[in-house]
């Protein structure tokens, strides 16, 4: 007789381990846990992709030498003028004995990164920068790793005006770099403040005749991207970053061309130029 | 014998949440992470502070503003694929739900498409989990309650897919 080949009723056949509940929910578990470990310890060396060393020169020079056409087409751009006249108070010179540009400001902070692109392009017009390198914002606080340059470690060189920057901390907000002068520190102390600006970094004298504080546009503008692809995004006038960057950088150069007597013509009699000095006010 | 058992038979509300408890746990998830996505989404368009604790490694303003708290190549914000995400969590559950309610075997395709689309998730979560910890060193509380709504739905969803790999024994 044949034997039966059916399962004899009521056997059950035993569920393989791989399919068990147990098993599958575990193996998951475990290795979501291994995944997340192996986070951490990557991130011990990981600085977050963010760029140091001397900025390129293409991208220093698309920052600096900006088209005229797109100087002239961005214009204000509809941005309002982020500067405060000082009508009293005395003409701040360089060493050099230039009307003196003070920048006060830190290389964690976002503010600071997105102003700097717009600083750079206005002195830029009136001089000649060295030794830039790149930076970018904290990657702890508000707009993290924006991609950005820092003063520190550079120079400048001016017929018509003398830089000064002071990096105060560096991407770190509790590691000191630059300590402002017993000056700067009166000046913060006096025009970073009601009612001329809203206070902060960064700070922004232009030869005591204009004051800033913040960013001319929003960083977040500049988040995610890279400083080539910044300096390339600068050839094209309808850009929004473009069109912050620049439009700010106008207004600061106006008011670098108030304190130079409208040197160099170049750049004080363009158009973009020459359309903004009159509603900068303080004349 | 389950009450399922019997044709036309249903369940009450109640004998139905206790009968299937995974189900009512991936609806009430699905809800859970809904909500915090539409919070992190007005905030990321209202600009508003998060209601977070910041010190440390933990940061919302940072996670939240980054490169990576929107969808790669967009302007839109991550927090609203995520919540399309749990709404489907949420449809599969009453799908299974309401299969139960009305006495009726759920179909056959919803649990191994709940451990797919739990797969689905908890693959972005990792790629997110990673920005913060490798690329941001930094993490947001809301997010970490998000990601972890992800993973217990897969698990449950895994779980389900495990028990009726067993009955069909």
């Amino acid at each position: 007789m044949a034997r039966s080949r059916t399962r004899k009723r009521g056997a059950v056949r035993p569920t393989p381990v791989w399919q068990r509940s147990s098993t599958l929910i575990g193996g998951a578990v475990a290795i979501v846990i291994i995944a997340v470990v192996a986070f951490l310890l990557v991130s011990k060396g990981h600085n977050g992709g963010v760029p140091t060393g001397p900025a390129s020169a293409s991208v220093v020079k698309a920052v600096t030498q900006p088209s005229a056409s797109v100087l002239s087409s961005v214009g204000t751009a509809s941005y309002e003028n982020p500067l405060t006249p000082l009508t009293s108070a005395p003409a701040l010179t360089g060493s050099g004995g230039k009307p003196e540009v003070l920048y006060v400001g830190a290389e964690y902070c976002p503010y600071c990164a997105a102003e700097r692109w717009s600083l750079i392009m206005a002195l830029g017009r009136f001089g000649t920068f060295s030794n830039l390198h790149y930076s970018a914002s904290s990657s702890s606080d508000v707009y993290p790793n924006t991609p950005t340059f820092t003063f520190h470690g550079s120079s400048y060189s001016s017929r018509y005006v003398d830089f000064v920057p002071v990096e105060t901390t560096t991407r770190d907000p509790n590691q000191a770099l630059e300590t402002p002068t017993a000056q700067q520190q009166q000046l913060l102390q006096q025009y970073d403040t009601q009612p001329y600006t809203s206070g902060g970094i960064p700070f922004i004298d232009i030869a005591n005749r204009y004051v800033t504080a913040g960013a001319g546009y929003d960083p977040q503008m500049l988040s995610g991207l890279t400083h080539e692809q910044i300096a390339r995004k600068l050839r094209n006038p309808n850009d929004p970053l473009t069109r912050g960057i620049v439009a700010n950088a106008n207004y600061l150069t106006a008011a670098i061309c108030e304190t130079t007597h409208d040197r160099p013509a170049s750049v004080c009699q363009s158009p973009p130029v020459s359309r903004i000095q009159p509603k900068l006010g303080g004349r | 014998m389950r009450a399922t058992e019997r044709p036309g038979s249903g369940l009450g509300i109640r004998r139905l949440i206790a009968e299937e408890k995974a189900l009512a746990s991936m609806f009430v998830m699905a809800l859970a992470g809904f909500g915090i996505s539409v919070y992190l989404t007005v905030v990321h368009y209202a600009h508003v502070p998060l209601v977070c604790t910041t010190g440390g490694v933990v940061s919302c303003a940072a996670v939240t503003s980054s490169p990576y708290s929107v969808v790669p190549g967009t302007s839109v914000p991550i927090t609203i694929p995520g919540m399309l995400w749990f709404v489907i969590v949420g449809v599969l559950a009453t799908i299974g739900l309401r299969s139960a309610y009305h006495g009726k075997p759920e179909p056959g395709w919803l649990r191994p498409t709940c451990a797919l689309w739990g797969l689905a998730g908890l693959v972005v979560v990792l790629g997110l989990v990673y920005a913060e910890i490798v690329l941001l060193h930094r993490i947001c509380e809301w997010c970490t309650a998000v990601h972890a709504l992800t993973l217990l739905v897969f698990l449950t969803a895994l779980g389900r897919l495990g028990r009726e790999e067993a009955a069909q024994e």
